[in-house]
């Protein structure tokens, strides 16, 4: 319940910002793999005319130790995106995550993306990243909710 | 020369059987070798340098294999049980000298011994697990609650060290092996550590 409460504090700040500066907000449904288990979560971002991006993401995954039955494990926090190079509907990104894990364990997690804009409003991205000290690989579906243009 | 027209139907089909033999080809591949090396070289007490790295979960799970090199006779029994760490974890914020949890051992009585090895609020607590064979995989377990850690040594009973007063959230960094107590390694000493996720 108090992550939950965190994660909505998070998202109107995010909401807020948006309204005053953002060029569009979007929502996005992650997957991660990582070298304990591969993570799903949603993740909300607002982003610049320059294509900075700045938001909050949750993921979690269920897993199931043989010495320990079922553990779930999450990892929460905010997320920033900086454009290395844009061309033809591809934006490629410096990424940077920091949260906790499990509420917990403080975790830094550098790593690229790659967008790919299918439509105006939709968008998939590609990325990899440093995990548990191991390269993660990451996926995510993402809509742009509304943008100054439409507003 | 008669000349032969190819068609789509066959690319496709020499392109499926060229992915077939990809996939079984691949599969043949050997396993890698997980575990990572780590010397201590003679009068040294640390092994070689790592990047820093922090614990994510509650839980810090391996397998460690130590080899000959773990067996050593210093000739005076004072020296001979000074405690060599393995691998653990500083707690929440904390300096490993303040509050830490780490498995340690010693070669003593001709047998490697493993210990729980605790900083508690500034104070040291050590506890007999149990002892491991030379040459074999051993399976190693820390599991951290909010009063307690919690050891488990490859089929032992496990033993629990109460924790001290410290935060719940921030970072707990790695420790990882090295050799004393106050005494180097009087030779190379390798030990291979295998993290479990």
């Amino acid at each position: 319940m108090k992550n939950l409460i965190i994660f909505v504090l998070v998202v109107l700040l995010a909401l807020i910002v948006q309204f005053a500066n953002a060029q569009s907000f979007s929502i996005a449904m992650n997957a991660e793999k990582t070298v304990s288990g591969t993570q799903y979560g949603p993740a909300l971002s607002f982003q610049t005319k320059s294509n900075w991006r700045a938001g909050a993401f949750y993921q979690s995954v269920m897993n199931v130790r043989p010495e320990r039955g079922e553990i779930k494990s999450e990892f929460y926090g905010i997320s920033a995106a900086a454009p290395l190079k844009k061309c033809d509907g591809f934006v490629f990104y410096a990424t940077f995550r920091a949260g906790l894990s499990n509420n917990q364990f403080l975790v830094l997690v550098p790593g690229i993306e790659t967008e790919i804009r299918l439509t105006p409003r939709a968008s998939v991205a590609f990325g990899t990243s440093i995990r548990m000290q191991h390269v993660a690989a990451s996926g995510k579906l993402m809509f742009r909710i509304f943008n100054n243009s439409s507003l | 020369m008669r000349k032969r027209n190819i068609n789509i139907g066959e690319v496709n089909t020499i392109a499926m059987m060229l992915m077939l033999l990809g996939v079984l080809v691949a599969a043949c591949e050997p396993a890698p070798d997980l575990f990572q090396s780590f010397t201590i070289k003679k009068g040294e007490h640390y092994a070689d340098v790592r990047f820093p790295e922090t614990l994510q979960q509650n839980t810090l799970s391996f397998q460690a294999i130590f080899d000959n090199s773990a067996q050593y006779d210093f000739g005076d029994a004072s020296l001979q049980t000074n405690k060599n760490k393995l691998f653990g974890f500083s707690d929440c914020n904390s300096m490993h000298h303040e509050n830490s949890a780490r498995f340690a051992w010693q070669w003593f009585n001709g047998q490697l011994e493993i210990y729980a090895y605790c900083y508690v609020n500034g104070g040291r607590t050590e506890k007999f697990i149990g002892t491991v064979p030379l040459n074999t995989p051993s399976n190693y377990r820390i599991e951290v609650s909010g009063s307690s850690y919690s050891f488990y040594l490859n089929n032992y009973p496990p033993v629990t060290i109460a924790r001290g007063n410290v935060c719940d959230r921030g970072v707990y960094y790695m420790l990882w092996p090295y050799f004393g107590g106050s005494v180097p390694a009087p030779h190379d000493v390798t030990i291979k550590i295998k993290k479990l996720f």
